[in-house]
């Protein structure tokens, strides 16, 4: 990076000639030798030239217009002569009424005005208010209402003869901060040198005049031939104003990056007023958001999906923040493997009546902000995979993978792998970490999975902690409070002794002085030393025997295109607007997820079933939809892959009962069509798309949870 | 007006008014675009990159108009516009003169320069302001700062870079996509 900025600095300094002669012969030796430099020699140069069509460019533009203006005005001027010699000759020729010849000067009018006074060619034509847009325009009265102007624009100065309100004028000084009240009740505040002329680039000094017209009535906005459009959008309009700046007659600019202050007098006010400037559009003027855009230095970027086998710079696990993106990618991967080994419940295999060795195979991916998503595993049963995935959302949030400085979507895959062998003795291994453990055969606690914001590892974990040293079960615990906990702990506020047979925690007064302080004592069951409250955790008994131990597992997140949500965001964003990012496969893994139905696996079926087939389906329609199988007699469904036109199942039984649920989002609609089959080769079928809303495709679902009850 | 003073416009330093000059020429290569099957908005595209070339070969100095404008013009119209319908044969290739053949460099250069500055145009307002600012209108970092309201020459510096950067970038993947 920093040769880089040298080298263009040096090929900068050659190219304006600043180098002294020895320094441009070492150049051009350097150009030479170096084809390192030379290739950036020559994308500088490339690049330089391209620069200078911009240039070149608004050159170009610059005498195109003046051509064009020049041979309208000559048209124009050709024209009006005809026409002036053609009314001569009308009026010294008719003789039948006297009011005709008038009234007609009077349409003609504008014509010679407009063409006389403008500038420039592209707009000008008669102002006509043609009789259906007046109508037009009344009849949407109701719905519009605000819209503003802001900035001198060049392109309204152009504006076409229309019938003009008289603009008020008013002279500032421009060295003041400048606050203005208009006839109508526009106040408009205008900081000091503010103003540039365009001619000399300066910013303008001494008095200027403001020219400011105001449309409030809507009588005047029609007079004016003003719409409220912006893009084929309506707007309400809460007051237009057109400004116009002069100095000695030249049109000043607003300097960039300052801006006039202007607050529109409305007796009602309405919420949600943006700012729009206006520009002419052939007779219609088109309102045009006006944004800040202060942020434009970063370019978004589409979102791609490195691999993590060959991301510049791996997602990282929190605690591998080593040096080297290797043994990043090696620590990263190692914790992965054994945080899922230790998190993995074996016990859920044993009681499935399988033997021998288990693969699962796990897909995750981490996003750009670090965040476990669109985890979906095969196994060979459904209850390992949902255990696998129960322990894959649990994975910390990672520091994204990044690459060419960006952070992007990183896909992993862990394949699970574990042994179960006999009753009392499984063998995991996952990834490269060999865990040899006992199982003991106590009883399994049911835990109930509760959805959290945060991670929290064990069934009894920090909250349970929390709530046992408050000495209140019901002790809200919410993920301000643990970091408040651990801030504390820092803070040796609080404090934990490890004896042999004993825990305590002692806890500084400070806690409960503290304001709003969470800490209260309770009489019976505290012993103070020095002021400070000493808290024996409950002991066994004193737990509660009815207290259910929760499973706190990360609220489970989803993709909508490029960002992960949870699972009211991604219904928000699905009603929301018409938001192209979220693809049919998300929504059908959204839906999928949140219904009922277990994923399988196609590998089940290699055991047990009798007859498999290769099932692939080619659907015309499919318009990248999603289609998923769901198995009547299991209740299950499984997943396609879809490559290259062709969606896979890979393999599934013959002559199984199944429902093919095709889900398909476009243009922000949602498509949905089942069809009833049997699983045979070679299958032939079309579906037949019908527009549904998110909840009646969740009912819809909700069909197969009953389909073989 | 005469070619002559067309070239003293131009340097003079007046391009603007030299183009417009020469905008008389449009019609002529309109109607030779409208021949081939283009629109009036592809003549107009077509007339402007050439009237690109004609300034950037005005500019070098070993470059000599042999013809007058409206030749020079018209086979440089005539060689964008089969550059870009690609309709030019290999056979019609071999049989282009030593004069053809620069013409036709220059277009095929051009369309490099064209790439570069849609990268340009791709940045965002602030970079392409920053780096007209330190091109075109040779401004110091200092006065850039200044300008842009950057704290020190130093960020606006490091700014430049990355802009540079950036589009240069851009433009790698345009040309690999090409």
């Amino acid at each position: 990076m920093e040769t880089y900025n040298q080298h263009i600095e040096l090929i900068n300094n050659y190219l304006n000639n600043v180098l002294s002669d020895d320094a441009k012969s070492d150049f051009k030796d350097k150009l030479q030798s170096d084809i390192a430099f030379n290739t950036l020699y020559e994308e500088h140069i490339v690049f330089l030239k391209g620069l200078d069509r911009i240039q070149i460019k608004s050159d170009i533009q610059k005498g195109k217009r003046s051509y064009h203006t020049e041979k309208w005005l000559k048209i124009s001027g050709v024209s009006i002569l005809f026409i002036g010699v053609f009314m001569m000759l009308y009026t010294l020729i008719s003789n039948a009424s006297e009011n005709n010849p008038t009234s007609n000067n009077e349409v003609l009018n504008p014509i010679v005005l407009d063409s006389a006074t403008t500038q420039k060619p592209t707009i000008n034509k008669v102002l006509d208010i043609s009789e259906d847009k007046v109508i037009k325009n009344e009849s949407n009265i109701e719905e519009y209402d605000a819209t503003i102007i802001n900035k001198t624009y060049k392109s309204i100065t152009a504006t076409p003869g229309s019938p003009k309100k008289e603009a008020q004028i008013i002279r500032v000084n421009t060295q003041k901060d400048t606050s203005i009240t208009c006839k109508e009740g526009t106040i408009l505040k205008i900081k000091k040198g503010s103003f540039i002329n365009p001619n000399t680039k300066k910013i303008a000094t001494g008095t200027i005049d403001l020219k400011i017209t105001e449309y409030y009535k809507l009588s005047d906005i029609l007079m004016a031939n003003l719409s409220t459009v912006s893009y084929g959008k309506l707007l309400e309009t809460g007051g237009m104003i057109y400004i116009e700046v002069l100095q000695n007659e030249t049109v000043l600019e607003l300097k960039e990056n300052s801006d006039i202050e202007i607050s529109f007098s409305t007796k009602n006010k309405k919420s949600n007023m943006q700012l729009f400037y206006g520009q002419w559009t052939g007779r219609n003027i088109n309102w045009e958001l006006q944004n800040d855009v202060l942020e434009e230095l970063n370019i978004s970027e589409e979102i791609i999906e490195v691999p993590f086998a060959v991301i510049e710079q791996v997602p990282t696990f929190p605690g591998c923040e080593a040096e080297g993106n290797e043994s990043r990618k090696k620590c990263t991967s190692d914790a992965i493997s054994k945080f899922i080994s230790r998190n993995f419940n074996t016990d859920i295999g044993l009681g499935l009546g399988l033997s021998g060795r288990q693969r699962i195979n796990c897909i995750f991916k981490i996003d750009q902000d670090g965040n476990i998503i669109f985890i979906q595993s095969r196994a060979t049963h459904p209850r390992l995979s949902e255990e696998a995935n129960r322990v894959v959302a649990l994975l910390p949030k990672m520091i994204p993978g990044m690459q060419r400085g960006k952070s992007v979507v990183v896909p992993y895959s862990l394949p699970l792998l574990f042994t179960i062998e006999g009753k009392s003795n499984a063998t995991r291994q996952f990834g490269n970490s060999v865990v040899n453990d006992t199982i003991s055969m106590a009883n399994l606690i049911f835990n109930r999975p509760v959805e959290m914001d945060t991670v929290y590892k064990n069934s009894r974990g920090i909250i349970e902690t929390i709530r046992e040293v408050m000495h209140d079960k019901y002790f809200v615990v919410d993920t301000l409070f643990i970091q408040e906990w651990n801030q504390y702990k820092k803070q040796r506020l609080i404090r934990e002794i490890d004896g042999s047979n004993f825990r305590r925690f002692i806890l500084r007064k400070t806690l409960f002085e503290m304001k709003d302080s969470k800490f209260k004592i309770l009489e019976d069951d505290s012993i103070t030393r020095g002021g400070h409250v000493i808290r024996i955790p409950w002991n066994e008994t004193k737990i509660p025997t009815t207290t259910q131990i929760l499973n706190l597992v990360p609220k489970q997140r989803y993709s909508a295109g490029t960002e992960t949500v949870t699972a009211e965001e991604f219904e928000d964003r699905l009603g929301s607007q018409a938001n192209e990012n979220i693809s049919s496969r998300d929504v059908s893994y959204y839906v999928l997820k949140t219904s009922n139905l277990g994923w399988i696996n196609c590998d089940r079926f290699i055991n047990g079933r009798t007859k498999r087939i290769k099932y692939k389906l080619k659907i015309k329609n499919a318009e990248e939809a999603s289609i998923n199988m769901v198995f009547k007699s299991l209740n299950t469904i499984l997943p396609s892959w879809y490559t290259n036109g062709v969606y896979d199942f890979q393999t599934v039984p013959k002559d199984e009962d199944i429902v093919l649920v095709a889900i398909k989002r476009k243009n922000g609609k949602l498509y949905f069509d089942t069809i009833e089959t049997q699983t045979k080769v070679n299958p032939q079928m079309d579906f037949n798309f019908k527009e549904v809303t998110i909840d009646e495709l969740k009912k819809e679902l909700e069909i197969f949870n009953n389909l073989n009850n | 007006m005469s070619d002559q003073n067309i070239l003293a416009l131009f340097k003079n330093g007046q391009p603007d008014k030299a183009f417009k000059k020469l905008y008389h020429l449009y019609p002529k290569i309109e109607k030779l675009i409208l021949s081939k099957g283009g629109s009036k908005a592809d003549a107009s595209d077509v007339f402007q990159e050439a009237l690109i070339i004609l300034n950037r070969n005005l500019e070098a100095s070993n470059f000599k108009l042999t013809s007058s404008f409206y030749t020079y013009l018209y086979s440089v119209s005539r060689f964008v516009w089969s550059d870009l319908q690609k309709s030019l044969s290999k056979r019609q290739l071999q049989e282009l003169n030593t004069e053809e053949v620069q013409i036709f460099q220059n277009v095929i250069e051009e369309k490099k320069y064209q790439l570069a500055e849609h990268a340009f145009s791709e940045i965002g307002k602030r970079c392409q302001y920053l780096l007209q600012l330190f091109y075109h209108k040779a401004m110091s970092f200092n006065d850039i700062a200044n300008v842009m309201q950057f704290k020190s020459s130093k960020i606006a510096k490091n700014q430049k870079y990355k802009c540079l950067q950036k589009a240069k970038d851009i433009y790698q993947t345009k040309l690999k996509l090409v």
